[in-house]
């Protein structure tokens, strides 16, 4: 039968070839399977994230056996739900383009993740218009401790990415204090005391003399602290730490504020030069891992999220042990000057509702089991050890154990002592734009170090941000809408 | 009679019906959005609740604006730079496997054309791994010959970057165009080069009386397409460096505009971005096909 079938297709003539009808064919069969296909369930609240370990958190049985966070909700409320994995760049295109047109309906998700470095441009139309739910009016519900809050028990300073003009989009997963780590077996070796330099001044000269001793003994590609070259971001976090940020909520710019321009002079002293302390791993996070195994780079600054993340790209020895354990130690950051944060926050994570979600009360509760219950500390701590921005979280025995990998350090205090010093990061729709200048003038300073030496150099790098300010305000005032 | 007008409707409206599908699909997923893009493009927009009319705001602005030239630069730069490689080297590739002295020809052809199957991700995340610093194959290689090669910053330092972007784009164009070659230089008739030979040509003359002259109109295609598309630049530097790159050494025409439009959010001014594109990629073009003197042999 087949065989006749197959005959009768393949002996006819068809004037246009047999290619073209075979073509022809496919296009049939297959177009019938597309069309014919039963299309998937949209669940009741479908929720959109970025990275596989908040899936992991929210989809995943919790360790002690009971239902994951979204299946306690639809036990709960009877609302299934759908949280769906997709990539960083993807989301945030889909996400521009469903503001963009307007979309509304199965498409677009009813909680969605948006990572700070990208949340600026969803706060550039008027207030009123910006696509997500504000989330006052919800945050004033009561939270985890009888009689206070939400926004009681969160830690104020970090709604400041997330809010426009007084109106909260996000509810914060995350503070992401920062401190750094370093190779601790390698800095003795060196007689390098690190945590004894208390500016960064200090942390610089110690870097010095530990690439000096390692330089003498032939290890001629053994840096001292991982740093980007060129990356605007990065100086940023600096400012940070000395409370500036690059344009505030009002949309004042600080590029001629004078320690903008003493930060970048020193930030291009640490990346060239003969004081050149840094070194630069550009192979990803295994990549990374495996110079600091093999100790080409010996010290990374280190928000909480970077703890697991390196330790996971860690080989592990023949007794199944990471080859970095007890080697590993952390200390706080440096300061510039007194009056600077003992640390600062580098990326950040929120939730919010987009105003096309069909039942914003469900999506708010929801919201509530996935980032603010108690049980999601059970699998943030499993899966991605991040301090929660939500204070009464953190007397959970789990942010209070020493950790072998940094020969039993209590890293977790340190990030729970550190979390409410953590300054004020604000974001806007140009702020990335500022941070563009950054880069390009951090290249600018390392050329001007390299063919001209530093003297002059915090001079030169005022003039560049004073020109780069003017610029930045015309950009600026392009964009903005009459409010 | 009735049979008669029905047969009468069928002759006249059969060409309608059948160029119909074409002509609605162009219209609703080209010629809308065209027309729609040049509306945006008039417009400071943040989606369709918040736009305001600005006229030709947009574009007077990015015509003075030096952030918008910087990508221009760029991008003429790596074009000039891509067309004046990929060219020659595909033309190279593809007399040498035009030979009939080269065994495997046809291995090695495919082996050239093969990149260009898998796509400028694909090739994007394999150079990001062949360029990683120290621990890159290619790092490694450079690093065996001379130690402190090893430590080049392929992706974070801006000369560096340029060249991992052009040497990605090479390689995943070179076998492409070699194709295009190897088909014009097979059409080149053979007899030329008999008679070249009875005038005592040599292989250097044969092939720059003969065989530049019989594949002209694929080398100005060639050059043609090199040039737009490398004004329309994108993939590779998104993928390999995850932006403009370090101090914008890779900020192209076509990332600005992706910039403008999904990281600050305003498709007006990307839309304005994409029509200046199209305008200077058109007056490249024309510029090009007259300075080839294109077309001229057909009015002779």
């Amino acid at each position: 039968m087949a065989r006749s079938i197959a005959s009768a297709v393949f002996d006819m003539s068809f004037h246009l070839g047999k290619p073209v009808l075979t073509m022809l064919v496919i296009a049939l069969i297959t177009g019938a399977g597309i069309a014919m296909r039963p299309g998937r369930d949209r669940a009741d609240l479908v929720v959109w994230v970025f990275a596989v370990q908040h899936q992991k958190a929210f989809v995943d049985p919790l360790p002690d056996g009971r239902p994951s966070l979204a299946a306690q909700f639809t036990a709960e409320t009877g609302k299934t739900v759908d949280v769906q994995l997709i990539s960083y760049r993807a989301q945030n295109i889909r996400m521009v383009g469903a503001f963009m047109a307007g979309l509304s309906g199965p498409q677009t998700p009813d909680l969605v993740e948006i990572e700070i470095n990208q949340v600026g441009k969803y706060f550039r139309p008027p207030v009123d218009h910006v696509g997500l739910i504000p989330l006052n009016d919800y945050l004033r519900r009561p939270g985890l401790t009888p009689g206070r809050t939400w926004m009681d028990e969160i830690i104020p300073m970090r709604f400041t990415p997330w809010t426009k003009q007084g109106r909260i989009f996000g509810v914060p997963h995350d503070i992401h204090p920062t401190t750094i780590s370093y190779r601790h077996d390698l800095f003795t070796e060196a007689g390098v005391d690190l945590p004894a330099a208390k500016t960064w001044h200090e942390f610089q000269d110690a870097c010095l003399r530990f690439q000096e001793y390692w330089r003498a003994r032939g290890f001629r590609n053994r840096h001292a602290l991982d740093l980007p070259s060129a990356d605007g971001q990065w100086l940023s976090m600096f400012l940070l730490q000395r409370h500036i940020n690059p344009i505030d909520d009002q949309g004042n710019v600080y590029l001629t504020d004078p320690r903008v321009a003493n930060t970048l002079a020193f930030y291009a002293q640490l990346v060239s030069g003969p004081r050149k302390i840094n070194g630069e791993s550009t192979g990803g996070a295994g990549a990374f891992a495996r110079d600091l195994v093999d100790g080409n780079i010996c010290a990374y600054i280190t928000p909480d999220w970077r703890v697991q993340f390196i330790k996971d790209y860690t080989p592990v020895d023949e007794h199944g042990r990471k080859v970095l354990e007890g080697k590993m130690r952390m200390m706080h950051l440096p300061v510039f000057e007194p009056g600077d944060a003992p640390t600062t926050t580098l990326g950040g994570t929120m939730m919010g509702i987009p105003r096309t979600c069909h039942d914003p009360e469900a999506a708010w509760r929801l919201l509530e089991v996935l980032y603010l219950s108690m049980d999601s500390n059970v699998g943030r701590s499993r899966d991605m050890m991040i301090l929660p921005p939500v204070r009464s979280m953190w007397d959970d025995p789990v942010y209070h154990q020493p950790d072998p990998y940094f020969g039993g350090q209590r890293i977790n205090e340190m990030f729970i002592e550190l979390a409410p010093k953590v300054p004020a990061r604000q974001v806007t729709p140009a702020t990335h734009l500022a941070h563009a200048i950054f880069s390009v003038l951090l290249h600018d300073a390392r050329r001007y170090i390299e063919t001209r030496g530093t003297d002059g150099l915090e001079e030169a790098c005022r003039r560049w941000l004073a020109r780069a300010e003017e610029d930045l305000k015309r950009r600026m005032a392009h964009g903005e809408f009459s409010e | 009679m009735t049979r008669q007008r029905l047969w009468t409707f069928q002759h006249r409206a059969a060409p309608y019906l059948f160029v119909a599908p074409f002509l609605i699909l162009f219209c609703v997923f080209m010629l809308y959005p065209l027309g729609r893009s040049v509306t945006l493009s008039l417009y400071r927009s943040a989606g369709p609740r918040a736009q305001e009319y600005i006229g030709l705001g947009h574009y007077a602005f990015f015509l003075s604006d030096a952030r918008f030239w910087t990508a221009v630069t760029n991008t003429v730069m790596y074009t000039i730079a891509f067309v004046g490689l990929q060219v020659p080297a595909s033309l190279a590739l593809a007399v040498l496997l035009n030979s009939q002295r080269v065994r495997l020809r046809n291995v090695f052809r495919f082996a050239f054309f093969a990149p260009h199957l898998v796509g400028n991700v694909f090739v994007g995340v394999i150079f990001i791994v062949l360029l990683a610093q120290r621990h890159g194959l290619i790092p490694k290689a450079l690093g065996a010959i001379y130690s402190p090669w090893l430590e080049i910053n392929w992706l974070n330092d801006p000369t560096w970057a340029r060249i991992a972007i052009l040497m990605a784009a090479l390689w995943l164009s070179v076998g492409w165009g070699m194709i295009y070659f190897l088909a014009a230089l097979q059409t080149v008739d053979r007899e030329l080069y008999e008679a070249a030979e009875v005038d005592g040509a040599g292989r250097w003359s044969q092939f720059w009386h003969v065989t530049l002259p019989g594949i002209r109109p694929v080398f100005i295609f060639m050059v043609l397409i090199g040039t737009i598309g490398s004004f329309q630049l994108f993939e590779l530097p998104y993928i390999i460096l995850g932006g403009p790159g370090p101090a914008e050494s890779a900020l192209t025409i076509v990332m600005f505009l992706f910039q403008q439009g999904f990281e600050m959010g305003d498709i007006g001014a990307a839309s304005a971005i994409g029509w200046l594109l199209v305008f200077m990629i058109l007056v490249i073009s024309l510029l090009q096909l007259k300075l080839s003197g294109f077309g001229k042999e057909e009015g002779r």
